[in-house]
């Protein structure tokens, strides 16, 4: 994937272009606002990563910009900045997604990603259901097995956001932003909570898939490759 | 700078020479007008004994006039000089005191045919003789004349009596300017020199004095200032108690994540797994995160700044979703966590992530508190034109002074203890957001044991 990277944090983009480069993506990097504006519109991206303080000109001119010349990239701003205001308006000039400053680099990933696979239309196709599960989204059932269980509405979203990111990190934050459209942080692990009680109720211990903790990162929802 | 003193000494000297000039321009202007009635009233006098003594002269001759004139008294200020048709004088009289003048000096011997001749002669200073002359039947002429020496001690009379009256109004006139410097200049003066002080900063105790001598007005001035100054000092020092208090709870994480990567680089000689470190690290700074979040929240919310992203939204179901996002959480510390809905669902104006990170937060506090075994309820109360969203626990409850500074930053309650994460945060966005949503905050005790927390929000279709 072709990446264009602007952040003038020599560390965290040098962080940035090393972690995206060892997954594989082809990641340029610049240091300035106008640099960014003249890259982005001088070829195609898969992604643009645009932090919003830029020297020379904000992530949310060079946005509009981008958008002003007909391009429909997917872009993500990343910033310091944190109130909703802020995201919505990044959102509003054009950008796809938002990020604040300090993240995890997983996280990051996961949303290029996302995004990625929403432009070029690639949806997870229903062959992604774990084998031997039988789904019904009317009645929020989950069939493994032979034994049924009924989920809550949130249960049943926050797993059908891991089914979709099958084998792919997800942050903790991720998930509070993708399941309960919250972007804050509650105090108490709620989420953590929320996983566990998802994981008893599918009695996922006795199966080959798992919603697995990797710690300091998120969860994942892996195959143990039985099948 | 101006010397405060030089000011007041210059204000009460121009005031006193405005009342000086006022009276001595008053005192020039009232004497000349007396001088000239006077003059005029020395006139008419002057024209009736020459009529008086015409009359006698035509019906009793020379002889019956001398008598006359002489029997009056007349020798102090008046003269008189009679002079037949040929310029032969017949009778003339000068005052003793006055010998020295001769009525060649005074008037010419002859007397124009008709009217009356004036004559006015300058003896000293202001004192002068005014003299009229007139023709009688018999072509004899006759000289009446008065020196004007009562008219002199009149007007002296009168200028010192107005001399006096002038000093007495600049003696009254010093109480007023006295009285304006005391109460005002003065008082004015002090407020400067402390206003100075106080911009110098070196002590910010220092109030504005408000001498009883004052003005009111100049008393409520500096009592307003002092209130506000009193404002601005209990401002400064929570804000500095928070900046304290906002320093040591990031020092805090930072020492862990340091104290953990050191673990990461000692772990060759230590048991420890590296990664565990790692994540500890990033718990500590997740935590510092958040930290510096609700500070940026706290402010615009204190600072009535909250942008809010206000949409319609249905009350009920908004409180209902924290309520689940925090049942699992509740479970495992054995909590219940009941959610009760008192009235009929409404959609109201509000933001609704605002205002499920308020109910989060009481959450949070609640199951932070509350013992295993506890209970915790969540209820949503709607009227028409109110809502209120309470949380109870059933934990250790409020001591008596909680209830005011609770909300405040960086104060825990009296049950918070080190095994409870927490930096006395969580109220204060919990308050910010509500009063950014116009609604208001209380918490109390329960009867039956517990706390509870309250946020009230207008309704606002």
């Amino acid at each position: 994937m072709k990446l264009l990277l602007a952040e003038d944090d020599c560390e965290l983009a040098r962080r940035i272009e090393t972690d995206l480069g060892a997954a594989g993506h082809d990641v340029i990097a610049v240091k300035d606002g106008a640099a960014a504006l003249e890259h982005a519109l001088a070829r195609r991206w898969d992604v643009i990563v645009l932090d919003v303080t830029l020297p020379g000109k904000t992530g949310f001119q060079i946005v509009a910009a981008i958008r002003a010349s007909g391009s429909n990239t997917p872009v993500i701003l990343l910033t310091a900045l944190a109130n909703v205001s802020d995201r919505v308006h990044g959102l509003s000039v054009g950008a796809d997604d938002y990020l604040t400053k300090p993240f995890a680099m997983d996280e990051l990933s996961a949303r290029i990603l996302a995004l990625k696979r929403r432009h070029s239309g690639e949806f997870h196709e229903k062959a992604s259901t774990p084998a031997g599960w039988k789904l019904d989204p009317a009645r929020r059932t989950v069939t493994i097995g032979g034994s049924t269980v009924e989920l809550q509405p949130r249960e049943w979203s926050l797993l059908d956001v891991l089914i979709g990111s099958q084998g792919d990190i997800l942050t903790k934050s991720h998930l509070l932003e993708k399941v309960w459209g919250l972007h804050f942080d509650p105090g108490t692990n709620v989420v953590d909570a929320v996983v566990c009680r998802l994981r008893r109720k599918l009695d996922l211990d006795q199966g080959s898939y798992r919603i697995q903790t990797v710690r300091g990162r998120g969860y994942m929802f892996t195959n143990d490759g039985h099948d | 700078m101006i010397s405060p003193r030089s000011s007041l000494l210059g204000l009460i000297a121009m005031m006193l020479l405005l009342v000086v000039l006022t009276l001595g321009a008053m005192i020039v202007l009232s004497d000349s007008v007396i001088y000239r009635h006077f003059n005029l009233l020395g006139r008419n006098q002057l024209l009736d004994d020459l009529g008086e003594y015409e009359v006698i002269y035509r019906n009793g001759g020379p002889q019956v006039l001398k008598t006359l004139y002489a029997a009056g008294t007349h020798d102090k200020d008046q003269l008189m000089r009679l002079v037949d048709r040929h310029g032969e004088t017949v009778m003339e009289h000068i005052p003793d005191s006055f010998s020295h003048l001769s009525w060649s000096m005074l008037a010419p011997p002859e007397v124009p045919a008709s009217g009356t001749a004036w004559s006015e002669v300058h003896l000293q200073a202001d004192q002068k003789v005014m003299l009229a002359g007139k023709r009688l039947h018999d072509g004899s002429g006759l000289w009446f004349g008065r020196i004007n020496i009562a008219d002199r001690a009149a007007i002296s009379q009168m200028h010192h009596t107005l001399m006096l009256a002038a000093g007495v109004a600049l003696v009254l006139a010093v109480g007023p300017v006295v009285w304006f410097a005391n109460r005002v200049l003065q008082p004015v003066q002090k407020l400067a020199q402390t206003a100075r002080q106080l911009a110098q900063g070196t002590s910010m105790q220092t109030r504005l004095p408000a001498a009883s001598t004052a003005i009111p007005e100049l008393r409520d001035f500096a009592a307003a200032f002092n209130q506000t100054l009193d404002r601005v000092e209990q401002v400064t020092h929570e804000l500095e108690a928070a900046n304290d208090q906002l320093a040591h709870e990031l020092r805090t994480p930072l020492a862990r994540v340091r104290g953990n990567i050191e673990a990461v680089l000692r772990s060759h000689q230590n048991a420890a797994d590296p990664s565990d470190a790692a994540v500890a690290a990033l718990d500590e700074i997740d935590r510092a995160s958040r930290l510096i979040q609700s500070i940026l929240s706290i402010r615009s919310g204190d600072a009535r700044t909250m942008r809010l992203q206000l949409e319609m939204r249905s009350i009920v179901e908004i409180v209902t979703q924290v309520g689940e996002l925090y049942s699992a959480a509740a479970e495992e510390k054995d909590i219940d966590l009941e959610l009760t809905i008192t009235g009929d669902d409404l959609l109201m104006l509000l933001d609704r992530e605002r205002v499920q990170q308020a109910v989060s937060n009481l959450l949070d506090n609640a199951l932070a508190y509350t013992p295993a075994g506890g209970k915790v309820v969540l209820a949503v109360e709607t009227y028409p034109d109110s809502v209120i969203v309470c949380v109870r626990d059933s934990g250790p409850g409020l001591s008596d002074s909680d209830p005011d500074r609770i909300w405040r930053r960086f104060v825990r309650g009296s049950a918070a203890s080190a095994k409870v994460p927490g930096i006395g945060l969580g109220l204060s966005l919990v308050k910010a957001i509500t009063h950014a949503h116009r609604g208001k905050v209380d918490c109390r005790n329960l009867p039956e044991g517990g706390a509870e927390f309250r946020i009230m929000l207008p309704v606002s279709r």
